[in-house]
């Protein structure tokens, strides 16, 4: 083991022998709860990803805004959307060079996005899906976060980054902000932690002495025997609880923002900023609101708006350009960093009735990349900004497609990510899976 | 079979429904499980007693409609009326309170345990689509009216219940371009599940027509039919053709997704995951394990008689035995564990502050995440959610302070009186002596503090959250 994963003693544990892997590290005695950095993170590129729960319409996000040589997109997508299509007028076109000719816009409320996409810092995947896709919100949430369309999915593709990683138990390298891990993170042994954010890492208690005497007491439940599995992961849950809280007692959490993905963002950033050894964030948005089978567009438009506004908070420190007293991000962690979106599937072509003004579950969507900026230069690739991949095929005005189908392969993706950002590529996706070509260079 | 041949404790090989007397062991198992846990009553009660009694007092209760009303049953009529969509916290808060106290004090634990099940099942959430408060507390008498009944009867009610069908789209779901959306969970999440799936996606798109038609008021809430925007015309739905019957054709629907052979095993399936363990089987057509097979089986033989497929889950050896067995335990959660501790501690789970932390703990009543429910097994057991139980120790202790105090707390090291209050028949060796090493390091502290610190350990210890 280096030495940043020598086994500390938590707290008292000279008196209860109890122990805790690092990075989540405490010093016993006068400096109990201090934290030490793990002095690898900073020499490492990290990865957010924001998944999208419901089935985020991709049509409405990457917006069709013309017809091109071969493929009416524009035509078709007008006549199949009577009361929920776009005009080109109000999107945001996608107008770089070598991007403007598949007259495509973003979706009206992603304007941040679309000022970073004028700065070179935003790829967009077009046609993203797998093989024999499934129109089940929980059958495609667990293959897009696992990255297993052909088995019945038994660990996430960052979970399975984690084993190769080597991770000790609590070790805080995959991180999900939210109340149950996601699948993302589930590795065959390996797993990533699951926080709810910074203020809520703390035991009502406080830490004064009669409270770290209990804190102790619920260490050692980490010491249930094997015998009983659950029993066994129950305790060591209550041991990295403890080890948690004593690790960031003193942090500072980000101010309390209405837009609760904005709030997360920021505990990711100031987590990411403290070289805990994060490297992996995943963080769900929108409880299924993306599930847009009935008045679609206000609802779409308030959590695209969301989306965007995140990201604008996470990167500039602002929200519609006013101050929220963070600050933007450090250049450092900004130069390391890429931010991904995904959903478990976009949605029909057409839309669904009189009266209804929404759409039911599709297959194939975009995903989004935010790198770092352009000039900068830490990282030993590069994310290659503008539209990659084919748009998927929408058929004609006569007959137009009921689904968009796959053009990119996720575990395209994946690989590229893993591969390229992360430098720890998936083994089983070796052959036949390549890195999206000329992602990152 | 994935569990065939064990020998059971009793020395035999295990098949004799619910013989023998019931040890401690067995009364905190069982009530644990299936009734919000025991308390000291109970297993002083209980032990002892033939173990299938047991059950059958858990089992046999009369039918909500054919009882005398409750003293809360008049609360939950406050609750249901019309949807005031402005002002629904306050409402919400009184609603989710209102449930949690009648889990502590129903004189029929498992009926309630049951009708969370179903909450977990058909699983609904408010949103402002119509499913207001009052269309949620509606929706929770509906589980509880079939929560023992039968399930045919029970598909029936849900389809057209007015929550249910703002949640799902069933109330606009138009014959013109149907809104498939209610058809697909239906087969997905209610009926057929898909280990394996039999459903293709023709069958969603024929079923959502079937299914078209029906519009709800979010006021009055009363279905209504409207033969105009149904689709008409024959539908075919796993391999049976449905005639054109109108308002009718929801029925054929129910129909036809029970009459498949892996509808009961589904069933069966979600009993055990949410009672017994988390089963193995990922093909219940093929390898649906004895426990899951022996519950599909009286289902079937009983024309889906929820009451019958119950009881034999909890009197199978399977269940009785699967720890001892085979390791197999189940994480409780967390509003099992915060109306455990209310009846442990005998007083009201009636807390604004105690909701809050149910939220913590991921689980707010009447807001479950989506519609596949919440999650189970070890997702249960993250630091997020872990905090929070512990808290909700510490909470306790003071709202038990606070009330009118029937009975003193134990002495804080006496840990053989805590787990008799806490209706726990064992503590385990590590998490005995991780409490007592607490006492030790605080001995001379006051006792308050020090009982504080052993209720916030005993409902944060694995022997508590795990059963």
């Amino acid at each position: 083991m280096s030495p940043t994963r020598r086994e500390f003693i938590v707290g008292l544990g000279a008196v209860t022998g109890v122990r805790l892997l690092a990075p989540i590290v405490v010093r016993a005695g006068a400096g109990l709860g201090e934290a030490l950095a793990d002095p690898a993170t900073a020499n490492r590129n990290r990865l957010i990803v924001i998944f999208l729960q419901g089935g985020n319409d991709g049509l409405n996000t990457v917006i069709p805004i013309g017809d091109v040589r071969g493929a009416p997109r524009y035509s078709v997508y007008r006549s199949v959307r009577p009361t929920i299509a776009y005009k080109p007028e109000p999107t945001l076109g996608l107008d770089r060079r070598g991007d403007a000719d598949q007259h495509l816009g973003l979706n009206p409320k992603l304007t941040n996005l679309h000022r970073m996409y004028k700065q070179n810092r935003v790829a967009i995947v077009q046609g993203v899906d797998y093989p024999n896709h499934s129109y089940s919100h929980f059958t495609s949430t667990d293959i897009w976060q696992s990255g297993q369309p052909e088995r019945t999915p038994d660990s996430g593709w960052l979970g399975r980054h984690l084993d190769r990683a080597g991770i000790g138990e609590g070790e805080l390298r995959g991180l999900g902000l939210g109340y149950e891990l996601p699948l993302a993170l589930r590795g065959g042994h390996a797993r990533g932690v699951e926080l709810q954010d910074i203020p809520n890492t703390h035991f009502a208690d406080g830490s004064v002495r009669a409270a770290e005497a209990r804190h102790d007491a619920l260490a050692r439940y980490g010491h249930h025997p094997l015998s009983e599995p659950l029993r066994h992961f129950a305790g060591k849950q209550a041991e990295i609880t403890v080890g948690l809280v004593r690790t960031l007692q003193h942090m500072n959490a980000p101010p309390q923002l209405e837009n609760y993905l904005a709030y997360t963002l920021l505990t990711a950033r100031s987590l990411m900023e403290r070289d805990f050894g994060v490297e992996c964030v995943f963080i769900n948005h929108g409880y299924g609101s993306y599930d847009t089978h009935t008045t679609q567009v206000p609802a779409q438009e308030a959590l695209l708006t969301e989306l965007d506004q995140a990201i604008e908070a996470f990167y500039f420190g602002t929200i519609a350009g006013k101050p929220i007293g963070v600050g933007p991000i450090s250049r450092k962690l900004a130069a390391r960093t890429i931010l991904l979106t995904t959903s478990e599937f976009g949605r029909r072509i057409g839309e669904n009735g009189a009266g209804a003004n929404g759409t039911d579950h599709g297959a194939a969507g975009p995903l989004f990349i935010v790198g770092p900026p352009a000039t900068s230069r830490v990282s030993r690739y590069r994310l290659v900004p503008g539209l990659h991949g084919e748009h998927p095929k929408m058929g004609t005005t006569i007959a137009p497609a009921d689904n968009l189908d796959m053009t990119t392969d996720v575990r395209s993706v994946y690989q590229s990510v893993l591969q390229d950002w992360l430098g720890n590529p998936d083994p089983s996706y070796e052959r036949k899976h390549a890195p999206v070509h000329g992602l990152f260079v | 079979m994935a569990d065939g041949g064990t020998l059971w404790p009793d020395g035999t090989g295990g098949g004799r429904l619910g013989a023998g007397k019931a040890t401690r062991q067995d009364i905190a198992r069982l009530f644990g499980r299936a009734a919000f846990g025991a308390t000291a009553a109970d297993l002083d009660k209980w032990t002892g007693q033939p173990y299938a009694d047991v059950v059958s007092y858990l089992v046999d209760v009369p039918a909500p409609d054919a009882r005398l009303p409750a003293f809360d049953d008049a609360e939950r009529l406050t609750l249901d009326r019309v949807d005031d969509f402005g002002q629904a916290n306050s409402r919400l808060e009184e609603a989710q309170e209102w449930w949690l106290d009648r889990m502590r004090i129903t004189a029929y634990p498992l009926e309630e345990r049951m009708t969370l099940f179903w909450h977990n099942h058909f699983a609904t959430g408010l949103n402002d689509k119509g499913t207001g408060v009052g269309a949620m507390v509606a929706q929770n008498q509906t589980l509880r009216r079939n929560a023992l009944g039968n399930f045919r009867q029970f598909c029936a009610e849900i389809t057209l219940d007015p929550a249910m069908l703002f949640w799902l789209d069933g109330a606009f779901n138009s014959g013109y371009a149907p809104n498939e959306n209610y058809a697909r969970e239906f087969f997905e999440l209610f009926t057929l599940g898909k280990y394996p799936q039999i459903y293709t996606e023709h069958d969603i798109r024929q079923s959502a027509r079937a299914l078209s038609g029906w519009t709800c008021d979010p006021i009055t809430r009363v279905p209504l039919f409207d033969s105009g925007s149904h689709a008409s015309g024959n539908k075919k739905v796993l391999h049976r053709t449905i005639t054109d019957q109108q308002d009718k054709e929801y029925l054929e629907i129910v129909d036809v997704a029970l009459a498949q052979t892996v509808s009961p095993l589904f069933i069966a399936y979600k009993l055990v995951l949410n009672f017994a363990y988390v089963p193995e089987s990922r093909n219940l057509l093929k390898s649906p394990g004895p426990l899951i097979g022996k519950i599909a089986r009286t289902l079937r033989r009983t024309k889906w008689n929820l009451r019958e497929g119950v009881r034999t889950m909890l009197l199978a050896d399977e269940f009785r035995y699967a720890s001892e067995s085979r390791g197999r335990q189940i994480v409780r959660q967390p509003i099992e564990l915060v109306v455990h501790a209310s009846k442990a501690l005998n007083m009201s789970a009636r807390d604004a502050n105690a909701v809050a932390l149910l939220t913590r703990m991921g689980q707010t009543p009447f807001m479950p995440p989506n519609v596949g429910g919440w999650p189970f097994g070890k997702d249960w057991l993250s630091p997020a959610t872990f905090l929070a139980r512990y808290d909700w120790g510490l909470l306790a202790y003071q709202l038990y302070n606070q009330g009118v105090l029937q009975d003193a707390l134990p002495a804080p090291g006496d840990l053989k009186a805590w787990r008799a209050r806490f209706g726990l028949a064992t503590l385990s060796h590590n998490t005995e002596a991780a409490i007592q090493s607490y006492v030790h390091s605080r001995r001379g502290a006051p006792v308050e503090e020090l009982q504080t610190g052993v209720l916030a350990l005993i409902v944060s210890s694995p022997d508590w959250m795990v059963m």
